[in-house]
């Protein structure tokens, strides 16, 4: 391509140099600018710099003769390129007007498409073509968009009001019924209080106009305020030859992806459809021919397109997206962007461009975000359950994931289910925003009506909820609780499972499985973030059923495990309870103490035997803890000194006799019990006796209160790991009650409305950091290692944040594992 | 039957419409001071049509009954209005859109220009709002809680476009849209 021919103040063509700065010439301008200098065909081009938007507003906001000028003589030489005469009466240049800051915001106006036509030449232009459409379709999208976009009319109104003008124009087919389709638009436009010109220059004038007063509407002003844009900044405007995929047989339009967008292999990948625009492509009224069908695109072309992609990939360090028009057999690419992808593709195309060497491991991780890793992390149906499971029935499924519950048929009974622990399936005839509430604490959502576009969809992807809607051979009968498909009747409470992507409903509950670490891109890309962060992340499992998952497989450790959620998934939470009361009074009867420790060592050793040789941590019930009130029917009844960490030497010599036996009997020689609540290293001492007077165990403590964070410093020098629980110090510093924790969006709120400087279990209070950032330099470099942060109630921010802090061993839950990984690994790249 | 005044309606409906709120969700929703609505429920809640639960207020079945039957009332005349008709049946068309749009966002990783592109149909949908503000003025609420959340997203707070527990967009949408179906006294069918 020719080097420009412009030597004007303001206006530069595409493939000038200098206008590779987008600060000068506008992100748009600058994307075009370094795709032509690699060699990409793209229709000729010019753009306003910047300094034209300058000129504009000293001007008192009008384009002026001089910048005006400038425009002209370089829309000249882009008629020239494409060989077309802007506002000719036979086969005119067609332009698209774009708007182009250096960041791109809201409320700017973007682009107008084919100005450039008039009655005249859209007659002749039917004419050639023999059919009105092709004329008509081109010259009203144009009006369409100049009308809203440059004028802010709306355009239902406008496509109501020159209805008839336009169908008389398809009908007749005549210059005059085109010359009176034109008098209607501009009579909409008068009687709207607009002034109206059917003369393409002045178009032009107007839509650049409207581009640089955009810069100053409400929302870009907004918007730049709070982003500290300045506002003097200014926008570009890209001026660009269309070209038509609808010109004639050897044309299409299509849109490529360097790589599947669905798995991430590197193949083309995409649609492409022949004789049509761009616009019928999106709008679906045409079917489209895949990429990977020799009849698509010729050889030559096909080849063509790879070659740019690969080019492209270079420049963008990333897989793109392509939208191309092939114009009477000739390729241009109008719009290249990172491809959208799905969240295992994401992973995937990670993986390959670091082994491409097209990025660093570092940049790799910079291309996936936390929420992908989690999607992909997702628990999914155990193969052969799900094999034999009976299909309910099918509608669209609307948002991914899978799930299992007792269905339930009101909103209001489904958070009550919920609250008590149980897994629930919300089953709705339809979804009121009535029913959010219901939704949140679902499992999964399945609704009788509905489409694929529905609140109850959108809703559910949000709360990242599997849903299926439409599924109308349900019959839900909410008067009597119960729901029939196919003459069958089901009662509400029965469990039924639900595949957010099939659609289909399943006969009672399938089992879950872990996903994540599973899939082998992942595992790769997680071990690239364990070593960007040199972060031990536990896995905090409550069963020996998590223990079992494959993503567990490289965990340094198991824990923090509760030794009452053991009991819980064990079934024998109730006699637990029972003892633990009995053994607080003055003399337990015999054999109460014996049977402790039974059900300890049952409790604990599936989870054990699961774990192999991997170390497992275990922390010891706390009396004196929320859950133990709810659980102990008369805790108020209890001795004061039960609920002291060690008020009660026999109680906690038989739940560690109990772990005990259970670690020995599996020759497991790397178990930890945790004790919780302690203040002082004296308490802790006497905690370590006890330890070595049952044998066979090791000892660590969860430090959950402020003094034992003032203690830690001693307490760490023992050489033994010390848990931080810094939710529950957070908690209990504020005095706040556990359900204030347990939705944290309520405090989000309360400092969003001005009560608070910012939400505590997201961001530190100065003190606590100068604490805990103590604790750190006093453990010192070997013992950091020893030293955890218990993350079960800690918001991604705030293990951030202990990150930065210096702490290098963390554990959470198992279905928060993977991406805790990522994200302190991504932590790095700060 | 109860019959309740313009402003009682207002407190209730709002209630009905998220459920359960607070006294500061529903003045925050209908643009009605907290004095009056925490009055209006304290009412509310002696003649049975309101429950109080931890500061959330539900309706009874008995409340939901009379917040149906005003609207049935009230709006009688606005049902049976061709221009107001009509102007549903537009909606429906934003609707679809809106909802496609939001769909694409959330599939496109909050995509920017998919989310310009639908916040110019919120924007267009702002503008056909105030055309019914004359039949029905207390849609004016709608307009500054769309108003609120648009300002938070354009200053980067993107779960203000459709997070489910927030005065997000959606949110607004979502009761918009129940309420004017209320209205018309037309069934919801997705």
């Amino acid at each position: 391509m020719a080097v420009g021919v412009t030597t004007g103040r303001f206006v530069r063509e595409i493939v000038e140099g200098e206008v590779e700065d987008s600060r000068r010439f506008g992100g748009k301008a600058s994307g075009l600018a370094k795709m032509a200098a690699v060699g990409i065909p793209i229709p000729p081009a010019f753009v306003i710099g910047v300094d034209g938007f300058h000129h504009f507003r000293l001007n008192g906001k009008r384009i002026g003769a001089e910048l005006l000028t400038e425009i002209l003589k370089s829309l000249q030489h882009l008629s020239e390129q494409a060989g077309r005469p802007f506002a000719g009466s036979d086969r005119p240049l067609l332009i698209s007007i774009r708007s182009g800051a250096p960041v791109s915001m809201p409320g700017m106006m973007d682009t107008v498409l084919n100005l450039g036509l008039r009655s005249k030449s859209a007659f002749n232009l039917a004419c050639e073509r023999g059919n009105p459409d092709f004329a008509l379709d081109t010259w009203l999208r144009f009006w369409r968009m100049f009308s809203d976009i440059v004028l802010g009319l709306d355009a239902v109104d406008f496509v109501k009001s020159i209805e008839q003008a336009e169908a008389r124009a398809r009908q007749e087919f005549s210059q005059r019924a085109f010359d009176e389709l034109e008098l209607a638009i501009l009579a909409h436009i008068e009687s709207n209080g607009e002034k109206a010109s059917a003369d393409p220059y002045l178009q032009l004038e107007r839509t650049i106009e409207a581009v640089f007063r955009s810069w100053d509407s409400a929302r870009a002003k907004a918007y730049r305020k709070h982003h500290d844009i300045s506002d003097d900044l200014g926008t570009a405007v890209t001026v660009q030859a269309m070209v038509f995929g609808n010109a004639d047989e050897r044309s299409g339009s299509g849109v490529a992806f360097t790589r599947n967008p669905n798995d991430g292999s590197k193949a083309l990948y995409g649609e492409y459809l022949i004789g049509r625009q761009g616009e019928d492509l999106v709008s679906g009224t045409h079917t489209p021919i895949d990429l990977a069908d020799p009849k698509a695109l010729g050889n030559d072309l096909r080849d063509a397109l790879i070659r740019h992609g690969n080019t492209l990939e270079v420049l963008y360090s990333d897989a793109v997206d392509i939208e191309f028009t092939v114009e009477s057999g000739r390729l241009y690419l109008l719009q290249v962007r990172p491809a959208k992808r799905t969240a295992a593709a994401a992973i995937r195309i990670a993986e390959d461009l670091v082994a491409e060497g097209l990025v660093t491991k570092k940049a790799a991780l910079a291309r996936i975000s936390a929420e992908q890793v989690k999607r992909v992390s997702r628990p999914a149906f155990d193969e052969a359950e799900l094999a034999t499971a009976k299909v309910l029935t099918q509608g669209l499924g609307s948002s991914p994931g899978q799930a299992h519950g007792a269905a339930v048929l009101d909103a209001d009974r489904a958070a009550e289910r919920a609250a008590n622990g149980e897994a629930v399936i919300l089953l709705r005839p339809t979804t009121s925003p009535q029913d959010i509430r219901g939704m949140l604490s679902a499992s999964g959502i399945v609704t009788a009506k509905g489409g694929a576009l529905s609140h109850a969809a959108v809703v559910s992807r949000a709360l990242d909820r599997p849903c299926i809607v439409g599924c109308e051979a349900i019959h839900i009968d909410l008067h009597r609780r119960t729901f029939a498909v196919d003459g069958h009747s089901y009662h509400e409470g029965d469990q039924i499972s639900v595949d957010g992507i099939t659609g289909k409903v399943f006969a009672g509950a399938i089992r879950l499985q872990a996903g994540g670490g599973s899939v082998s891109s992942l595992r790769r890309i997680l071990h690239w973030a364990d070593a960007a962060s040199g972060a031990a992340v536990w896995a905090a499992a409550r069963s020996a059923d998590e223990v079992g998952e494959t993503r567990l497989a490289a965990a340094p450790g198991i824990g923090i495990v509760g030794l009452t959620d053991l009991i819980i998934a064990q079934g024998a939470i109730d006699r637990f309870v029972e003892l633990t009361a009995a053994m607080a009074a003055p003399k337990p009867a015999a054999g109460i103490s014996a049977e402790l420790s039974a059900v300890v060592e049952q409790a604990c050793a599936p989870l054990l035997a699961a774990s192999g040789t991997t170390q497992v941590h275990i922390r010891l019930p706390r009396v004196s803890s929320d859950r133990a009130r709810r659980l102990i029917e008369n805790w108020q009844e209890l001795p004061p000194s039960f609920f002291l960490p060690l008020g009660s030497p026999s109680y906690l010599r038989a739940i560690l006799s109990g772990i005990s036996k259970a670690a020995g009997k599996l020759s497991h020689e790397n178990v930890a019990a945790l004790i919780g609540g302690i203040a002082d290293a004296r308490e802790f001492d006497a905690f370590l006796a006890e330890i070595e007077r049952v044998g066979g165990l090791k000892a660590g403590a969860t430090l959950q209160n402020v003094v034992a964070l003032d203690a830690a410093a001693g307490l760490s020098r023992s050489g033994r790991p010390m848990w931080i629980d810094v939710a529950e110090i957070v908690r209990t510093i504020h005095g706040f009650p556990v359900e204030v924790q347990q939705s944290l969006e309520v405090l989000d709120t309360y400092a969003e409305n001005g009560r608070a400087a910012g939400n505590p279990f997201r961001q530190l209070a100065g003190f606590l950091s100068s604490l805990l950032t103590r604790m750190v330099s006093a453990a010192g470099a070997q013992g950091s290692a020893l030293v955890g942060i218990d993350g079960a109630g800690c918001s991604p921010e705030l293990l951030g944040d202990l990150y930065r802090l210096g702490f290098r061993r963390f554990a959470v839950p198992v279905a928060r594992r993977d991406e805790t990984r990522f994200l302190l690994g991504r932590l790095q790249e700060e | 039957m109860t019959t309740i005044s313009e402003v009682e309606f207002c407190v209730l409906n709002g209630a009905h419409l998220k459920k359960m709120a607070t006294v500061e969700e529903i003045a925050s929703a209908v643009g009605i001071d907290p004095a009056t609505i925490a009055a209006v429920l304290e009412a509310a809640a002696t003649s049975g049509l309101v429950m109080e639960m931890e500061g959330k207020h539900l309706l009874l079945p008995e409340g939901t009954g009379v917040v149906q039957d005003y609207y049935r009332t009230a709006y009688q005349a606005i049902r049976n209005n061709a221009s107001v008709v009509a102007w549903y049946d537009r909606f429906e068309v934003l609707n679809e859109q809106f909802i496609k749009q939001v769909s694409d966002w959330q599939s496109t990783d909050s995509d920017e220009r998919v989310q310009g592109r639908l916040m110019k149909t919120v924007e267009r949908f702002l503008k056909k709002l105030e055309e019914i503000l004359q039949d029905i003025p207390r849609y004016r609420n709608y307009l500054r809680r769309f108003a609120d959340s648009i300002a938070l997203v354009d200053g980067g707070k993107r779960d203000y476009v459709c997070k489910p527990t927030i005065d997000s967009i959606h949110n607004i949408w979502f009761e918009f849209h129940e309420d004017i179906l209320s209205v018309l006294g037309r069934p919801r069918d997705t």
